[in-house]
């Protein structure tokens, strides 16, 4: 814990530093400015919805930390800690908003409790890709709606990665229908749970250290995780032999950097370009390290006595009607969440328009799926 | 133009930078003081790409907008479109020589000077957007790819990409192999290759000049970027019937080149602005991208532009010749090494993709499956 140091440190941070003053000629612009009092110490927590072991999404928050440290020379250094260290997995916003640490790297659709809107941080079932989500934030107005939910909060979001489309994930026995969906007992958390719920499915929660034993002791019949790299980390392949995809409720779930507002403001301007910076750098290189890390354990996988199944059509479309009834639901009851919804909608109906055209005519004519290889 | 302009403020770039004791051990502690490594430094930018192309030009500007915001206004990358200090071929040899300290430029404009260099950028049937920066960061493209670009004295970075491209614009149906037949057609670079082996009569014709070959019936058809670039240029007004993919540019990536010299003069913490602001460059381009074509696409289908997949008998023999071609080329054992690892790569990438993500791209976008589209 040790609040005390971390206070300490902050507010010495203005003394410690350089004496550009007078340096270089007249060629800027702008630069005449010393930059005395513009490069202060400081030093930051980060506390992160993740575990060490779930590597890739981790090392975001520590490639962040290690980028902003390169570009101030080491003077603004930002200490990651995993899930539970300093907060819970699920109590980060708490954390960052109360002022206890800094930062956060987090998936906003954690507290959708505090407000349902912030799912759209994070994605919906059968919402954007990856890709999209991103172009939604940055260049769709989706970051600006965003950031007015946070405000509330006292908090600022920046993009923080993406996993891509996730697996469907791991079932002891075969999907053919919707009525094999009935009673059976799955591991699925937030909005897709609720899904599978009203699909009939008893849904279950458990943390990723505990789904080994619960599916080889039966305890649950399915359980969905990430993709292949961190599935077969937890060895889930070892036990149940089909697995399914896509995770129409993870299309492209976007994980987000949280920081509380009084530690953004008081931080040098050239502080917070370099932070803005490198979460974008970071967002882009989580998925890149996913895709590469997805790819090679796809294909030992296949290696493996593995059944890879498409989830039935039907399925995948009872599920997206429960999901527009989801959705219609909050949006009644809610104006702010409409507001963010109908741009949300708006964005995916011309980008599925964009995205079936060339991008998805390439993949159909040069992939092979699962069942052809 | 203001040549003499550019000329004098080339020259103080690279010597102004005096940090050569930089060191990271000050970036660990955090004890030195900045004086010695905060220099001015001032460089230019040569795109290869006009303004017009605002999505492609913009990635440089956002580098330098980035760059300069990190460093304080220290470190300044001035930008210029194509033609305004050398011709938008000529990029790599200016950096390379040090006339600029940098451009940002497609690496298969350079084919001619090591064929191998469009693995750093696309080949038919290549990587997709994602799979090329997963190579890149998280394979070995990166390095193989600064192997052959170290020849030119020149470090390269990521730098944007479109995403797969439309397959163009088209005067008549191309309902089979046939229908290609001596069409007159605007494709540059390995594409055009291929299509003149399936008896297209290639045409090269700069950006700028497309419309009225299009219009006069010069060409019976063109490629040109995606949707929002194509419609820019006006070719709905002229024809109507507009094909998919590009399966000749499935992810083209852009790229920035730094000459050596002035990179190795950067201080440490420049450079990890540099690369910073060179990620999130090649980032932004591509969102920026994925956000303008939808509404584009949107806008064109609306105003009566018909969309067509290529008949799957085009696309098949296209792939097929892209084969033979790039096995021709990887007669040179340098070329081979770099397609071999290329190869390989994309096949794990497709077998990747072509599970959850297709399977996604199926049900939602690819079919009249989803209520959610209704």
């Amino acid at each position: 814990m040790k609040r005390r140091a971390f206070l300490k440190t902050t507010a010495a941070g203005i003394a410690g530093s350089s004496l550009l003053a007078g340096c270089g000629g007249g060629t800027g612009k702008t630069g005449n400015a010393a930059s005395v009092q513009t490069r202060p110490q400081v030093r930051w927590r980060l506390v992160s919805s993740y575990p060490r072991s779930l590597d890739t999404i981790f090392g975001a928050a520590e490639e962040v930390a290690r980028r902003v440290a390169a570009i101030t020379e080491g003077r603004f250094r930002i200490q990651t800690f995993p899930a539970g260290e300093l907060a819970p997995a699920t109590e980060v916003l708490g954390a960052v908003q109360k002022g206890a640490v800094e930062m956060g790297h987090s998936a906003s659709y954690y507290y959708t409790g505090h407000n349902p809107a912030l799912v759209f941080d994070t994605g919906i079932p059968f919402g954007l890709t990856s890709r999209q989500q991103t172009a939604w934030l940055r260049y769709g107005g989706g970051m600006e709606l965003i950031r007015s939910l946070y405000a509330d909060f006292n908090v600022i979001n920046f993009l923080g990665g993406n996993t891509g489309v996730q697996m469907g994930g791991w079932f002891r026995g075969e999907i053919n229908t919707l009525e094999d969906l009935q009673g059976i007992k799955m591991r699925i958390p937030g909005l897709g749970g609720e899904v599978m719920h009203q699909l009939g499915v008893t849904v279950q929660l458990m943390s990723g250290g505990e789904l080994y034993q619960a599916l080889e002791r039966g305890t649950i019949d399915a359980t969905e995780w990430v993709g292949p790299y961190d599935d077969m980390r937890l060895g889930l392949h070892e036990i149940a032999p089909y697995y399914y995809y896509p995770g129409w409720w993870e299309p492209g779930p976007g994980i987000s950097f949280m920081v509380n507002r009084n530690a953004w403001n008081a931080l040098p301007l050239i502080y917070r370009k370099a932070l803005e910076a490198a979460t974008a750098q970071t967002g882009l290189s989580m998925l890149a390290r996913y895709d590469a890390r997805n790819q090679e354990a796809f294909r030992a996988l296949q290696g493996e006595s593995v059944q890879i199944r498409p989830f039935p059509t039907d399925t995948m479309q009872e599920a997206e009607r429960i999901t527009l009834d989801l959705m219609e639901n909050y949006a009644a009851k809610d104006a702010a969440y409409r507001q963010v919804y109908d741009s949300f909608r708006a964005f995916r109906r011309d980008a599925h328009g964009w995205f079936g055209t060339a991008e998805h005519a390439y993949a159909s004519f040069a992939y092979p799926r699962p069942e052809e290889s | 133009m203001k040549r003499r302009d550019f000329l004098r403020a080339a020259a103080p770039g690279p010597q102004d930078a005096l940090a050569p004791e930089t060191a990271a051990d000050q970036v660990i502690t955090g004890q030195a003081p900045a004086v010695q490594t905060m220099p001015r430094i001032m460089w230019r930018l040569a795109s290869s790409f006009p303004n017009g192309l605002d999505t492609i030009y913009g990635a440089a500007e956002i580098l330098a907008g980035r760059v300069e915001a990190l460093t304080e206004g220290r470190f300044r990358i001035r930008s210029y479109p194509a033609g305004e200090l050398v011709p938008a071929l000529e990029v790599l040899s200016a950096v390379q020589n040090g006339t600029i300290q940098m451009g940002h430029s497609a690496s298969y404009y350079f084919q001619g000077r090591n064929p191998a260099l469009v693995f750093d950028c696309t080949i038919p049937f290549g990587l997709s957007a994602r799979q090329l920066n997963a190579w890149f960061y998280y394979g070995d493209g990166l390095a193989l790819t600064r192997e052959m670009f170290a020849d030119f004295n020149v470090i390269n970075f990521p730098g944007g990409n479109t995403g797969t491209q439309m397959g163009g614009w088209f005067r008549r149906e191309i309902g089979s192999l046939q229908d290609l037949r001596g069409l007159k057609m605007r494709i540059p670079g390995l594409g055009g290759e291929v299509m003149n082996r399936l008896d297209v009569t290639v045409q090269v014709i700069p950006g700028g000049e497309i419309y009225l070959a299009l219009e006069r019936g010069a060409i019976d058809a063109t490629e040109w970027v995606g949707p929002y670039d194509d419609e820019k240029l006006g070719f709905q007004e002229i024809v109507k019937d507009y094909y998919y993919p590009g399966w000749w540019e499935p992810g083209p990536g852009l790229s920035f080149y730094v000459n050596r010299d002035a990179w190795d003069a950067l201080p440490s913490a420049y450079r990890e602005a540099f690369e910073t602001a060179a990620a999130e460059a090649n980032e932004h381009m591509l969102a920026l991208y994925d956000a303008r074509n939808g509404p584009a696409l949107r806008r064109l289908v609306e105003g009566g532009v018909r969309l067509h997949p290529f008949p799957e008998e085009v696309m098949a023999a296209a792939r097929q010749i892209t084969e033979e071609i790039l096995e021709e080329s990887a007669s040179d054992p340098a070329y081979r090494k770099i397609y071999t690892a290329y190869k390989a790569w994309r096949d794990d990438a497709y077998r990747w993709f072509g599970a959850a993500e297709l399977a996604y791209g199926d049900y939602v976008f690819g079919s009249d499956a989803s209520p959610g589209n209704a």
